[in-house]
């Protein structure tokens, strides 16, 4: 018995070659060079769990309970400052709002304003896009000249 | 495959904190410890910011070295959040004079993933005590003929039994010394390297098995 597990011993390592081995070196390397990539709802969730279990915020929450308030506006500010504060903030909900505005405008509306984007007049007739939504800058610029 | 979008190439965007011996040097891996006690300190105390940076640091490396053990997103997401929960937790009780965070951190996560293979077994034996069984991913490896060499390597991984996946991610991925990760696992350092000794030889033949789906050249 001790003779067959010398023989498979001998075996296995007969099998793992310094050249196997530093190929395995490689792939530990390569695999050493990668980062994981977090989901923002992971960083968000930890995140999150990190300001509710905020020891501050906790005495925040009692003295607001005992002061019949909400904590609410303790754990936003907690928030605005780790995310970088009001300018942040400001900076995401005008972000946001301008995707909602996109997203509610029909496809003809988005592509008046690329063409008003391609030739610099979005300025001058900002107004007249709204008021001819869905036309072509052509058209409504040709009326014009009539 | 779900693998390969937990991890991507280049190591910049995260800062890797304490225990990074081999990149830091022992001087850069004591600074980043003592930066990751100071910011726990300021958590403590209430400072929102001290939390932003720590989960900039520290999250990626939990979920990194649970996506490794575990081999799927999902729970290795679940064991990250767990585990940096416990660290806000026990935040206002850290001793300075104790175990760095990075450390205590990567105990939490191995015995959250210990605790997850257990459920998964629907026992409540212990999981050293008994004989690993056949890993399904083997049968992936098998059929990952234009998979990439990273794929393959987390396969292998994932046909280790448990204690020896853990000690060779976090010795040969994660870089922590064999004292460290004696620590994490709670054996000792002898047995750590019995364990990542066993475990490169039963990836070595793993991957020797499957070297032409690698890509590999003799040589």
């Amino acid at each position: 018995m001790a003779e067959k597990d010398k023989f498979a011993n001998a075996l296995d390592q007969n099998e793992i070659s310094p050249a196997l081995l530093s190929e395995l070196d490689a792939l530990f390397s390569d695999a050493k060079q990668e980062r994981p990539v977090l989901s923002a709802r992971l960083e968000n969730a930890v995140l999150a769990d990190a300001l509710a279990a905020m020891p501050a915020v906790q005495h925040e929450r009692a003295a607001d309970r005992s002061a019949g308030s909400s904590a609410a506006g303790g754990m936003f500010r907690q928030l605005s400052e780790a995310v970088g504060g009001w300018p942040s903030l400001s900076g995401m909900a005008v972000a946001s709002l301008a995707g909602l505005w996109v997203g509610f405008l029909p496809p003809s509306a988005l592509t008046t304003i690329e063409s008003l984007a391609r030739t610099g007049l979005t300025g001058e007739i900002h107004g007249d896009v709204a008021s001819f939504d869905g036309f072509d800058l052509a058209v409504v610029m040709s009326e014009d000249m009539e | 495959m779900v693998f390969r979008a937990a991890f991507s190439k280049g190591r910049g965007l995260t800062a890797r904190p304490s225990g990074a011996s081999t990149h830091e040097g022992p001087d850069g891996a004591r600074e980043v410890a003592s930066r990751d006690v100071e910011l726990l300190r300021r958590y403590a105390q209430g400072d929102a910011r001290a939390a932003a940076e720590l989960n900039q640091s520290l999250t990626p490396r939990a979920f990194g070295v649970a996506m490794r053990v575990l081999g799927d997103r999902a729970e290795a997401e679940d064991v990250a959040q767990e585990a940096m929960l416990r660290l806000w937790k026990i935040a206002p009780e850290w001793d300075d004079q104790g175990a760095q965070v990075s450390t205590w951190l990567y105990r939490v996560v191995m015995n959250l993933c210990i605790d997850i293979k257990r459920r998964k077994r629907g026992g409540n034996v212990d999981i050293d005590d008994i004989p690993e069984p056949a890993d399904p991913a083997k049968t992936a490896v098998e059929t990952l003929q234009d998979t990439a060499r990273q794929d393959a390597l987390q396969a292998a991984l994932m046909t280790l039994p448990e204690r020896q996946r853990q000690a060779v991610v976090l010795r040969h991925i994660e870089e922590l010394s064999n004292p460290e990760i004696a620590e994490i696992l709670s054996i000792s350092v002898e047995a750590v390297e019995s364990l990542t000794s066993r475990a490169k030889r039963a990836l070595a033949k793993n991957l020797a098995a499957r070297k032409a789906e690698l890509g590999y050249r003799d040589g």
